[in-house]
């Protein structure tokens, strides 16, 4: 038995076990560097290996080889001492090492600016918070073992999965559609309902196809108004787009686009309607303020008029990827559209702080009046402002006062002859007032006979005739501004080469301004012409124009600088938020795995079931359970520390003149929670804030990295009881023992 | 034996000792409903060597009256900046950020220039202003941050007590002077202003 003892003695002390250890050390740290390597996982590496058991056996095995190795010299001699002292050493080390492993802390701290905490979220742990209503404080237990208490809870984990992902469900769930305050509805099953005093048609669907579903669902619930001075066709638009419609003498055709962004939201849904030469656009997503507008936007409109009108409508689309569209049709054909994606929520309302469940609200908002209306209003705040009598005769552009001495002239309001005019003049469309006998109504027949020429200058006067006589011969011509340029071209006007090289010679109201100013500056050299009967409204108002047209005034212009304020209602919608799980592969990675528990809880004699999927920064939503007695949350394990940290300022530093950062850094006050000392310190990537108890603070991120939001610090703590006392005095140790060594061989001669 | 003392010595000169400065810091009390016992330190500011404050003793409850004033004096030109916060019950009592910026934009007769740039810390979030223009006659500068606490700040306020509606106050913090001491101090006005925090820390939502 001595003998076995002896030899298990010298054994453990010896180089054989010590060479053992090494060789043994040295494969599990391959593995574990291979491993690491190849998971890009250093959890993997940690969980297989250096928190695996054998290694943690093999740092006590290297502590016994030492250990006997030094208790194998006894009895101690002087010449031992350099020996003794470098195994103390390396005692002392792997002592350290030891008591890190059992009873160090490492951990994160997620704080936002302006708050404080002390409470560290340990690393790779499980464990539920609970909370109660009415009580204040929370309770994290944790879920190392299948069953547990919490509170005046019991609870029992049935399942484990070791890897999930989740979902947001908002509007549609399943085979139905949810709407807080409307019973849930299938899909592909139009319902109506009264929503905010409004009668609405709801509708949800699953497809693939959401463009051509809502352009379809469009098509059937609107219908169109085509209107002139005259005559108002009244068509659904179904009929409309399907064939050309004829008004009056002219082929009408209309045709609805939808564009989608690269982001797949919608950014273009508009009628465009083909009348004559022209095209004239009218949005549905968002009105402008000249709404029968032409390509070209100054040029007015087409000479006829389009309005939409819609049964209100909802529609909720849900493609493959289980995003949800939502368009909501207001009555005068407006579209406004939300997309909501299951992996981001675009709002999130809480009830009684989660007690009373989650709801996704959204708000929809559609103008009020019709399109004519809001036009009408603009036209109103113009009249206004040119009746406002601080105004002064000399104010106005030459133009408006001739206008205005024609209207002194015969006793009508300038102010609504001047709407008047621009408004006949921007609906007929054309860059010049048409000739047309039925524009003009009686005032604006009084007033343009009532014009006196003679008290403009005789070359203005001049200009005025050429600029319209030529501008109108080029316009019945040529629809286009590539057809003005031929023509141009064919008269061997001077500056075409000019107007062809400007980058907007695509632009017909362009091309025909310079050409109306070449006109009124080359006026002088130009001659009289003769027999134009001046006492003729119809022609006054259109040469008018042309005068009109070289000050830019032209309600398109006016309107650009006139704004209203739109009338809008608001839809406001809301479904309850729900998440949906799915069991997935275990990943290679660990850090890239997500747990989810499937737990029964139970309150007395009452039993429910959650699952709950793992929430690796405690930053997520509480759910509520029992009624919403309680909130419950997985999540890791926290601890206290006997510090409270105060971020008081995180920010980021950018180089000198650029954005980009070179350095984040955060002032914190760390308080001692036993003796209230107040440590003000500065932390950054490279400056580590350490306590007197060997509490190490570093700064691991900073989210926003810009000022839009209230910036949030994650810290990393660290803390090693055995490094002072053990690890550090171990390494000084060493390092003595080893130069005693080194000077004890250097003393022994040869 | 010299090359270890060497080493050691390079060692040794790596350690550094982390430095400490001097910070004037300057306390704020809180706006009260009438009685001036009532109010309790709430902020703080660290001064810029040269200024000086002018605290308000008296009732504050009126909320055009400033918390505290800070004032730099040159020669001629003198910039005040004043510290205003906003108590309020319920939700539709708070000044929205931006008209808080038209506001000060109209206090201009004439306003030459204005950039507006989004600001975060020490737990609030808001705007910052520099203007410049003329006010009553004279070109003026004014830099003026609104600051409201953040969403989630304000949320773990909710309940409606005293020291929460005044801790969850929106701020604003104005600085105004002549264009070209105000161009001078530039730089220490916006330090000052940053360094604005609440005196407590709030509880980590």
């Amino acid at each position: 038995m001595n003998i076995l003892t002896t030899n298990l003695f010298h054994f453990l002390g010896g180089v054989k076990f010590a060479i053992t250890l090494i060789t043994a050390t040295a494969f599990l740290v391959i593995i574990g560097t291979l491993l690491e390597s190849k998971n890009n996982s250093h959890l993997s590496a940690a969980a297989y290996i250096y928190d695996s058991p054998i290694f943690s056996a093999l740092l006590w095995g290297f502590f016994i080889n030492i250990l006997f190795a030094a208790l194998r010299r006894w009895p101690f001699k002087k010449r031992h001492i350099p020996f003794l002292i470098t195994h103390w050493g390396l005692l002392m080390i792997l002592g350290g090492m030891l008591v890190k492993h059992y009873y160090g802390t490492q951990g994160s701290m997620y704080l936002m600016e302006g708050s404080a905490s002390d409470q560290l979220m340990v690393a790779n742990t499980r464990a539920i918070h609970l909370e109660q209503r009415g009580i204040d404080s929370a309770v994290v237990t944790p879920l190392d073992r299948p069953q547990g208490t919490a509170m005046d809870l019991k609870f029992k984990v049935l399942k484990t999965f070791p890897n999930s992902s989740s979902r947001f469900e908002t509007f549609i769930k399943d085979d139905y559609v949810v709407v807080n305050e409307i019973p849930p509805f299938p899909l592909d099953k139009p319902i109506h309902t009264q929503l905010d005093g409004m009668d609405w048609v709801l509708l949800g669907k699953k497809t693939e196809h959401i463009e051509k579903e809502f352009r379809q669902f469009y098509i059937n619930h609107a219908s169109i108004a085509l209107t002139n001075d005259e005559t108002t066709i009244n068509l659904p638009l179904s009929e409309a787009l399907s064939h050309p419609i004829l008004f009056e003498d002219k082929i009408v055709h209309l045709s609805l686009n939808v564009e989608e962004d690269l982001d797949f939201s919608f950014k273009i849904i508009e009628l465009s309607v083909n009348f004559g030469h022209q095209t004239a656009k009218i949005s549905l997503l968002e009105r402008e303020p000249f709404i029968y507008q032409s390509g070209d936007s100054l040029m007015g409109g087409i000479g006829i008029q389009l309005d939409v009108n819609a049964t209100p409508s909802l529609l909720f689309l849900q493609n493959e990827h289980e995003d949800i569209f939502l368009f909501a049709i207001g009555p005068h054909g407006d579209i406004a559209t939300k997309i909501y994606r299951p992996e981001s929520l675009t709002s999130l309302y809480s009830y009684d702080q989660g007690f009373g469940g989650y709801s996704m609200q959204s708000t929809l908002s559609l103008p009020k009046h019709p399109r004519i209306f809001e036009q009408e209003i603009i036209l109103n705040k113009l009249t206004e402002q040119l009746k406002d009598p601080s105004i002064k005769v000399n104010e106005l552009t030459p133009p408006l006062q001739l206008l205005q001495q024609a209207c002194l002239q015969v006793n009508l309001s300038f102010a609504e002859i001047v709407v008047d005019y621009l408004k006949t003049w921007a609906d007929q469309g054309g860059w010049l007032f048409t000739k047309n006998q039925k524009s003009l109504n009686t005032n604006l027949t009084s007033v343009f006979q009532a014009i006196n020429w003679t008290l403009i200058p005789s070359n203005v006067f001049k200009g005025c005739i050429w600029a319209s006589e030529m501008i109108n011969r080029i316009e019945n011509h040529a629809a286009t501004s590539k057809e003005v340029l031929k023509i141009l071209n064919t008269y061997q006007w001077p500056f075409i080469k000019k107007l062809e090289d400007h980058p907007f010679s695509n632009k017909k109201s362009f091309i025909l301004d310079s050409l109306n100013q070449y006109l009124f500056a080359a006026a002088e050299e130009l001659p009289f012409v003769n027999g134009l009967d001046h006492k003729d409204p119809l022609s006054n108002a259109f040469i008018f124009s042309a005068y009109c047209r070289a000050y830019h005034i032209h309600l398109a212009h006016i309107l650009e600088n006139l704004s209203v304020n739109q009338e809008i209602f608001e839809l406001n919608l809301e479904c309850p938020l729900t998440t949906k799980f799915k069991i997935e592969r275990l990943l290679d990675k660990i850090e890239d795995n997500t747990p989810l528990v499937l737990m029964e809880i139970q309150k007395g004699s009452i039993k429910e079931r959650i699952a709950l999927r793992y929430d690796r920064n405690a930053q997520g939503m509480k759910w509520p359970i029992f009624g919403g007695r309680y909130l419950i949350r997985f999540q890791p394990h926290m601890m206290s520390l006997p510090y409270e940290v105060h971020i008081r300022r995180a920010k980021q530093l950018s180089y000198p003149n650029s954005s980009q950062p070179h350095k984040f850094e955060s002032d914190l006050f760390v308080k001692n929670k036993q003796t209230n000392e107040v440590v003000e310190t500065t932390i950054s990537m490279n400056q580590v804030h350490e306590t007197h108890e060997g509490y190490r603070l570093y700064l691991a991120s900073l989210t926003p990295n810009d000022e839009s939001n209230v910036k949030r610090v994650q810290l990393v703590v660290n803390h090693d009881p055995g490094k002072y006392c053990l690890l550090y005095p171990g390494a000084i140790i060493l390092v003595i023992g080893m130069l005693t060594l080194l000077l004890q061989y250097k003393r022994i001669p040869g | 034996m010299n090359h270890l003392f060497v080493i050691f010595i390079l060692l040794l000169s790596a350690c550094n000792h982390p430095h400490t400065v001097d910070k004037n810091y300057v306390s704020i009390f809180s706006r009260d409903q009438g009685d001036p016992s009532q109010r309790f330190p709430l902020y703080r500011i660290e001064l810029p060597k040269g200024w000086t404050i002018e605290t308000n003793h008296t009732s504050v409850s009126d909320t055009k009256l400033p918390l505290i004033e800070c004032m730099y004096t040159d020669n001629t030109n003198t910039i005040r900046l004043t510290i205003h916060n906003f108590p309020y019950t319920s939700l539709n009592q708070r000044v929205p950020l931006e008209a808080q910026l038209n506001r000060w934009k109209q206090q201009f007769e004439l306003l030459d220039s204005a950039s507006v740039t989004q600001q975060s810390f020490a737990g609030f979030m808001g705007f910052h202003l520099y203007a410049e223009g003329v006010i009553k006659e004279e070109n003026t500068c004014v830099s003026a941050w609104t600051l409201q606490l953040g969403p989630e700040h304000q949320k773990s306020l909710a309940k409606n007590t005293e020291r929460n509606m005044q801790i969850r106050s929106d701020v604003t913090i104005k600085a105004i002077g002549s264009k070209e001491l105000m161009e001078r101090k530039q730089s220490e006005i916006y330090a000052l202003a940053r360094s604005f925090e609440l005196l407590d820390p709030l509880p980590n939502p």
